[in-house]
């Protein structure tokens, strides 16, 4: 060892004994890596509709959310599934992927985190394969559908070329956002990868007569009183369902908010046009009514977000005094702290 | 080793444990504070009541009265007895950082856990979520500790308050650029929160916003919008970790169309998930077969039952003996197998 050498450690291991008052993250290092998050089973994030490439973008449909869950020690992994399909399809594609993750990271379970109707592909694999899921938590999740779905189809049904028009006007609007998506790897719309999609399926499938159908088919984790059924949806309150079933584990938590972010691209364009087809007076996040978001055990109904705030869209810009990611990072935890 | 470098090594120990004890003494002047590196994480609870005034806000900027500070305890108190649904059986999130001499390291987790208790908002007025704070850190934090946090609170909240009036003061029509708006955000942390701990706090949530923006912004061909496209290394693992399992289905699914043969699929998944993971999906592989197999005789049977004019009540009872019987499935299986059934009629 020489001279200099003797020195640099001397220097070294002294800048180490001595923390002046300190800022920063140069101190990143005396954290332990975080274990806030970490899961017993993996985190599987279920998307609503629109998840695809840079619409949103597979991971950036979950703003901020999957880098936090990781920064505090949970395995998260995200799925791809049709935008614009019927539920079973759509929960179909999830159980083949759920299936598939479990191999990979031979994991016994994995827990599924979904939003909006996220929540009815969730429910199809909790139901159909219960031993691989060990729990559906839902974020502004729609399990009893939306006014706007029946409400917008009945009025371009009644014309048949303003049905034929808008229909396929969606359509290409979809594949027009996807042409021009800068990074078309993670997920398209019209890949061959999940077939061709329907904006025509994706109007009867969020509608409340479609849910009817699914929830008879699927009512576990329901509230067991309809609430679409108490004034048409418009204000029913009915709280949570079982929390346990088939030992899945179900929770929920919503929004009450509709516009919450004048500059936000997602809250000015898509509300006021969904909000044309609601009924009056309704308690809705700016896509689903306040009574279809329970699911389980509901946490909490009020949280200032609308439908898009409740994933950190646009881009983190959300109403304030509500950080998005720490909601899934502190749900993610409950599921720790209860062995999952 | 030879004599000089073993007195030399020796003389090294002796001088750093000296520091070591010098700094152990000197600490021990400070109250409550005698280890170097304090991590609080403490498992407690929450709790709910009604809205927050305007001048919430200007409350907090004030140090606390003796018997303010008692109140404060005391909503902490309550807080921790009767948590509100939502935080019911969770952590505390986030901690406190000290060093040798008592005062607190600035890092992101104060924020954490702030915005763990800000979680409350609309549920709990905004002066009481500040007041189960302060009394958290006081429960928590000794001088200078203390004081650091109390002063970060204020300015946190105070940064929430102007960005409040930011929003206020703008309509769609003069300003509905998010690019902008996004911009005016960060300096508004900046003057406020100043440029590091508005970097510790928000540092990683302002490139993930910067880099989807940009993106947003090339698709839009609005370019005007300068920031790095490039992700940090740690944010560009977490995002390949977390998208890992499509991108690799979606190189499993090239090379299928390209004519794989099995043993190139074993090769490439043992390539991307190890050799294990790859016998699993083996085994995955040839249980789907036998379900598929399954699937086209239910559809078989169906149609048939169908064809044969019976009632739905009938066809179903059918269904299930047939499949209970022959080939020993489970009502769940059998539930599955008519779901997937439904989806071909549903399709069709």
């Amino acid at each position: 060892m020489t001279r200099r050498s003797y020195w640099l450690a001397t220097v070294l291991l002294s800048s180490f004994l001595w923390i002046p008052h300190s800022q920063a993250g140069l101190f990143d290092w005396l954290f332990p890596e975080s274990t806030y998050a970490q899961t017993q089973h993996p985190i599987v994030m279920v998307p609503g509709a629109f998840a695809f490439d840079n619409t949103l973008g597979l991971i950036d449909y979950w703003h901020g959310i999957t880098e936090e869950l990781r920064d505090e020690g949970a395995e998260v992994y995200v799925v791809n599934l049709s935008s614009l399909a019927l539920h079973e399809v759509r929960g179909a594609e999830l159980l083949n992927d759920v299936e598939e993750i479990i191999a990979i990271t031979g994991a016994q379970k994995v827990n599924l985190m979904a939003h909006s109707q996220g929540a009815s592909a969730s429910r199809y694999v909790a139901k159909h394969r219960p031993d691989l899921i060990a729990s559906i938590s839902c974020s502004n999740c729609m399990n009893e559908g939306t006014h706007f779905a029946g409400n917008f189809s009945e009025f371009i049904q009644n014309n048949s070329l303003l049905n034929l028009l808008t229909v396929s006007l969606l359509d290409n609007l979809f594949n027009f956002i996807e042409a021009g998506s800068a990074y078309p790897s993670d997920g398209e719309f019209n890949s061959d990868y999940r077939g061709t999609q329907s904006s025509e399926a994706l109007l009867v499938a969020a509608s409340l007569d479609d849910y009817d159908r699914f929830n008879a088919l699927y009512p576990e984790g329901m509230p067991s009183v309809d609430c679409s059924q108490i004034n048409n949806g418009i204000d029913g309150h009915t709280g949570g369902g079982e929390e346990l079933v088939n030992g899945v584990r179900y929770f929920s938590w919503g929004g009450n908010s509709t516009i919450t972010n004048i500059f936000d691209p997602l809250d000015i364009t898509l509300i006021p046009i969904v909000g044309a087809f609601m009924p009056e007076g309704v308690i809705w996040d700016g896509l689903v009514p306040g009574c279809g978001q329970a699911l389980g055990t509901l946490l909490r109904d009020d949280y200032p977000t609308n439908h898009y705030d409740a994933i950190n869209q646009t881009a983190g810009i959300t109403k304030l005094f509500v950080d998005v990611p720490s909601i899934f990072v502190t749900q993610a935890n409950r599921l720790k702290n209860i062995g999952l | 080793m030879n004599k000089k470098t073993f007195l030399a090594m020796s003389f090294a120990t002796l001088f750093f444990c000296g520091l070591a004890v010098f700094n152990h003494f000197t600490d021990s002047n400070l109250p409550g504070n005698q280890d170097q590196v304090k991590l609080e994480a403490i498992n407690q609870f929450a709790k709910p009541s009604p809205l927050y005034p305007p001048n919430a806000f200007k409350e907090v900027l004030q140090p606390p009265a003796m018997s303010e500070t008692e109140i404060a305890k005391a909503a902490y108190k309550k807080f921790l007895v009767s948590p509100p649904r939502y935080l019911q059986g969770t952590d505390l999130r986030g901690g406190f950082l000290l060093d040798g001499q008592g005062e607190l390291i600035i890092t992101a987790s104060i924020k954490q856990r702030f915005d763990y208790f800000f979680l409350m908002t609309q549920h709990i007025l905004l002066a009481e979520i500040i007041n189960i704070i302060h009394g958290h850190l006081v429960n928590e934090l000794t001088e200078p500790a203390l004081t650091t946090a109390k002063s970060l609170l204020a300015d946190y909240v105070n940064y929430f308050n102007n960005y409040n009036e930011l929003m206020k003061s703008h309509s769609p029509k003069d300003n509905n650029n998010v690019y902008e708006l996004a911009q005016e955000i960060a300096h508004l942390r900046i003057d406020i929160l100043g440029e590091e701990v508005s970097e510790i706090f928000f540092g990683q949530s302002q490139v993930l916003q910067a880099h989807n923006l940009k993106r947003l912004a090339i698709k839009n061909q609005q370019h005007q919008y300068s920031s790095n496209l490039e992700l940090p290394e740690k944010l560009q693992k977490s995002q390949q970790a977390t998208l890992s399992y499509v991108t690799s289905k979606q190189s499993i699914k090239k090379s299928l169309e390209a004519g794989a043969t099995e043993q190139e699929l074993k090769s490439l998944r043992t390539e991307l998930y190890g050799e294990e993971a790859a016998l699993r999906l083996h085994e995955l592989d040839k249980q789907r077969e036998q379900w598929n197999q399954y699937l086209s005789n239910y559809q078989k049977l169906n149609k048939m039952l169908i064809q044969a004019g019976i009632t739905q009540q009938q066809k179903t009872a059918q269904l299930n003996s047939t499949f209970k019987q022959e080939y020993n499935l489970t009502d769940t299986q059998i539930n599955r197998l008519a779901a997937q059934a439904l989806i071909t009629s549903l399709n069709n």
